[in-house]
């Protein structure tokens, strides 16, 4: 077949029954990968700057803990109602751990954590606390804001609904 | 000729009773999702509203609530019921302090529908521009009870859910 027939081929198939077996099988995996194992989304505010820029584009890769649970400096999304709204932070503690801040520098069962990706910091001051059985306690990468104003804390693994994939 | 009139007042009425069926027999979560998708829409403003019409959108929404209603907000210092009067009046002093407000309402989740009870859950995102400041956007995650009378639903208990336990 020369180049410019397989064009016109590409371009405007013969409809068959195969051509639509096929295009519905191609559509259905789509529907089924992006609405529940590769669920689109886009970065909005600066919870994790630097690592996560507002408006960035990524997935949300939900089989990744079908195995396995978050562990420590994992990024995740919890989800919220629905993944319509999930936020985006980092797994800092699991169960049974005790987090807290001191003039900004997070511990973990009351012994400094080395955070290369936190660029800048305000004095954070939190008492220890022991995250509950079956939560994680999760923080946003920018700590340059008053700690009242950014979110974060433990949460159920049951909230997590994946991770980014890149 | 007679048999094409026939038709076409079969084809008519079809269409009419289609038309129809949804307003005459809608489900409860029907009823549910478009009072929750009203509220949000109601509560919207873009630009300035004399006292006037504040006001008016004040006493509209607050007769979506049940009398009492309580809110539990914790993160905003709110535990108590409020009356309609309350809420028209607490309503008419937000509007009058933004400039702009944006509700948008994701993931509506009926739960559990009883016989005039239903228990609700979603995920608002609120943006405003107060006349003086920075303008905020905000997620929640919401867990609502509604009380149903007659054909409507209202609000009766509305509970902001922590979503990350500090």
């Amino acid at each position: 077949m020369k180049t410019g027939d397989l064009a016109f081929a590409f371009f405007f198939p013969r409809i068959t029954r195969t051509y639509i077996v096929r295009l519905l099988l191609v559509a259905v995996s789509a529907v089924v990968i992006f609405r529940f194992v590769l669920i689109p989304y886009r970065v909005e505010g600066y919870s994790m700057v630097p690592t996560y820029q507002d408006g960035e584009f990524n997935f949300c890769f939900s089989l990744r803990y079908a195995f396995d649970t978050p562990a420590p400096s994992d990024i995740v999304l919890i989800r919220m109602a629905g993944s319509r709204v999930m936020l985006l932070k980092r797994v800092v503690a699991t169960e049974g751990q005790t987090v807290s801040f001191s003039d900004g520098q997070l511990y973990v069962d009351l012994s400094p954590v080395a955070e290369p990706y936190v660029s800048r910091t305000r004095p954070w001051n939190l008492p220890p606390r022991t995250v509950k059985k079956g939560h994680v306690y999760v923080v946003g990468d920018n700590r340059d804001v008053a700690m009242e104003r950014h979110d974060f804390g433990q949460t159920p693994i049951d909230r997590v609904a994946g991770v980014p994939l890149w | 000729m007679v048999k094409l009139k026939y038709i076409f007042i079969v084809v008519v009425l079809t269409a009419a009773a289609a038309g129809a069926y949804p307003y005459f027999f809608q489900s409860d979560t029907t009823r549910i999702q478009k009072q929750i998708g009203r509220l949000a829409e109601m509560a919207c403003k873009d630009g300035s509203e004399t006292e006037l019409s504040a006001g008016v959108a004040a006493r509209k929404i607050s007769r979506m609530f049940a009398a009492p209603c309580r809110i539990e907000a914790p993160g905003y210092g709110i535990l108590r019921d409020y009356t309609p009067n309350d809420l028209s009046a607490s309503i008419g002093a937000v509007r009058r302090q933004h400039e702009e407000i944006d509700l948008v309402i994701y993931d509506v989740n009926v739960t559990e529908i009883k016989e005039n009870t239903a228990d609700v859950v979603f995920t608002a995102v609120l943006t405003s521009m107060p006349f003086s400041g920075h303008s905020v956007r905000e997620f929640h995650e919401i867990a609502v009870q509604m009380l149903k009378s007659g054909r409507s639903w209202y609000f009766s208990d509305i509970r902001i859910v922590n979503v990350l336990e500090k």
